[in-house]
């Protein structure tokens, strides 16, 4: 049927439409965010926006404006970030300790916290994601100007917002940091020899697994289900890579407060949900909090506080933390997960996988964390002192006696007061909301500690030149 | 804990998206002997290195086996983005060589990009077919991801509790 309505243009006019809206979107958060991580966000948005005009211009075939119709639905996500990026919602210690991570693992990097209503924590590394878009929605000869704007890294992290106050739980983001080293990492070993072979079994392994469904199959047929396969268990070998080479960084970064956070957002779930679409293919969590604590047995961290002494009254608190390693101990003892992984073919040959490559990305995990391994020397010296602090009060900032005190490690603030803070969720000698009202003073407590731990480095840093300046 | 990012997702979506419809185009054009534009050679060099990308996938789910020169960390995405068209496409399902299949129409889709008289028209009306299967199924799933009335799923299990 013919008809006079001109579709084309219509349909650009809607491109347009919703371009514009979110450019004006944008435009409104300008005067919060003149400078910062959100305004190079804002900017190399509404550049890449403007220039999709010629873009939409030049398009000939409506499923383009479609894809840009949806481009735009997704970089409106921006709004909600954006929206959740003040400084009221954003404790200033979370801040400054992620940047200081950030900084150290990846220089020349900046951070965009925003919490979300969502229960997830997450870094995503937004320059590929508005490489992507430069490269979709503008054309080419105008896409070097606005990718020579990104900087090398700009972090999108994301917490859920009633874990605001929880400092100690923020333990999860050494985890979240080791995301791209485990990418890294992945990328590295599946170019190798060993990582070429290993892939190569397990195509093996899956044509002996599945020999009687795939020799009913006509030629073609087998080709496809080997393919299905195949993408199944390379998928659960990776996620299962990421995650728990991500975890070790956690650990190297954190010490046992990453096991702690962890076990903390694992005792919401079921422990030995196996892998599979459905839950992105997480590894078990029982699996991972085995992992962590053999990482940390391994480089002495469970021992140190095992033995953590029990001195100036505080017994009972050097008790709660032997109790909770027991009770972790306990967990871990249990192998229903090994047994599910076992009894599922597509898992059990990707773990075996697994098995094959985890320890050399352990060891990659520790080489890329360098210089910022959380120590069990220094866990052994600051812990005692610190959860002395905290038992008076006081943040777990420091040690010793004025004039001669020094600067806690900012880990060892968190650390000291994940003891604590078992100690007080557990004892019985204490009523059920004054039990609740002492945690959330540790935390308190905790988050003052990690923010005077990094501002008195800071002004140590800014004010020793200073000083030099004036012998 | 961070699941895999949906928007990075969508951000990959969209861009085989783009690289579909541009690349079925260029096809066109070629078929119809059209001359190409600079864009439009590169959108082709770009759907052809995708798929071989696909090409060296199927050859590792298939064999266990990585061509010389593969890009690893590429091919088994390409894979899970083509395993969709491979499906759907009666034009695929007459081929007993999944990979060789990839790799002639990557060949194809290279030859139309730098010497369009020469490339097997077979493979490139072949490739056009994927490409349009795959730009289909991209939209469906992107669609799916953000519903633009109502609640998604929870929508649905609602109206059948009433």
């Amino acid at each position: 049927m013919v008809y006079s309505f001109p579709e084309e243009q219509y349909l650009k006019e809607k491109a347009h439409a919703l371009r514009t809206g979110l450019f004006f979107r944008l435009e409104e958060f300008v005067d919060d965010f003149p400078t910062g991580s959100p305004g190079k966000l804002i900017d190399i948005l509404k550049r890449i926006l403007t220039a999709a005009s010629d873009s939409i211009e030049a398009a000939s075939d409506k499923r383009i404006l479609i894809l840009v119709y949806n481009a735009v639905h997704t970089l409106s996500e921006a709004l909600d970030w954006l929206d959740n990026a003040h400084v009221s919602q954003t404790p200033r210690g979370l801040a400054d300790f992620l940047d200081r991570i950030a900084s150290m693992l990846a220089p020349s990097s900046m951070v965009l916290v925003a919490p979300s209503s969502k229960y997830n924590y997450s870094i995503t590394d937004l320059v590929p994601w508005l490489t992507h878009f430069a490269q979709i929605l503008v054309p080419p000869a105008s896409q070097g100007s606005i990718l020579s704007q990104l900087p090398q890294n700009l972090y999108l992290i994301q917490f859920p917002r009633i874990e605001r106050e929880n400092v100690l739980g923020h333990a999860v983001f050494g985890h979240e940091f080791g995301h791209p080293i485990a990418a890294r990492f992945l990328q590295n070993y599946i170019a190798t020899t060993e990582g070429q072979t290993h892939a190569h079994e397990a195509a093996r392994e899956i044509a002996v697994v599945f020999q009687t469904e795939l020799s009913a199959l006509p030629p073609l047929g087998q080709m496809k289900a080997k393919m299905r396969h195949f993408q199944v268990v390379s998928q659960i070998h990776k996620r299962a890579i990421e995650e728990l080479v991500s975890d070790a960084v956690g650990v190297f970064l954190f010490g046992p407060s990453a096991l702690f956070a962890l076990s903390d957002l694992f005792c919401q779930t079921e422990l030995d949900q196996l892998p599979e679409r459905g839950n992105y293919y997480y590894p078990p969590s029982r699996f991972r909090l085995r992992e962590m604590h053999s990482l940390l047995e391994e480089n002495g961290h469970l021992k140190a506080l095992n033995e953590l002494p029990g001195r100036g009254g505080a017994p009972l608190v050097s008790d709660a933390a032997r109790s909770v390693l027991e009770y972790i101990g306990h967990l871990i003892a249990d192998d229903l997960d090994r047994k599910n992984i076992g009894d599922e073919p597509h898992v059990s040959i990707a773990y075996r996988w697994v098995n094959k490559c985890l320890h050399a990305g352990h060891q990659y995990a520790q080489s890329e964390v360098g210089t910022l391994l959380y120590t069990v020397e220094l866990a052994t010296r600051e812990i005692s002192p610190l959860i002395d602090r905290l038992k008076m009060e006081l943040p777990p900032s420091e040690i010793g006696i004025w004039p001669d005190e020094t600067n806690a490690d900012w880990r060892s603030a968190i650390l000291s007061a994940w003891v604590m803070k078992f100690h007080q969720a557990t004892n019985a000698g204490l009523g059920s909301s004054e039990r609740r009202k002492k945690v959330v003073d540790t935390q308190r407590l905790a988050l003052k500690g990690v923010e005077y731990c990094l501002l008195r480095d800071l002004y140590k840093k800014s004010l020793s030149p200073r000083e030099e300046g004036y012998k | 804990m961070s699941a895999p990012s949906t928007v990075f997702k969508e951000a990959s979506d969209l861009n085989f998206g783009f690289l579909s419809v541009k690349a079925s185009n260029a096809l066109s054009a070629v078929l119809d002997h059209q001359p190409l534009s600079d864009d439009e050679r590169q959108d082709l060099h770009r759907a052809a290195e995708f798929l071989e990308d696909v090409a060296d996938g199927a050859l590792v789910a298939i064999e266990g086996t990585f061509r010389q020169g593969a890009r690893d960390d590429r091919s088994m995405d390409a894979l899970s983005y083509a395993l969709g068209p491979i499906d759907t496409l009666k034009e695929l399902a007459q081929e007993e060589n999944v990979s060789v299949l990839f790799a002639n129409m990557s060949k194809a889709v290279h030859c139309a990009a730098e010497a369009p008289t020469q490339a097997q028209t077979e493979d490139m009306k072949v490739a056009i077919s994927f490409f349009d299967a795959l730009y289909k199924l991209i939209v469906r799933d992107l669609q799916a991801e953000r519903p633009m009335l109502g609640a998604g799923s929870s929508t649905r299990y609602f109206a059948q509790l009433a």
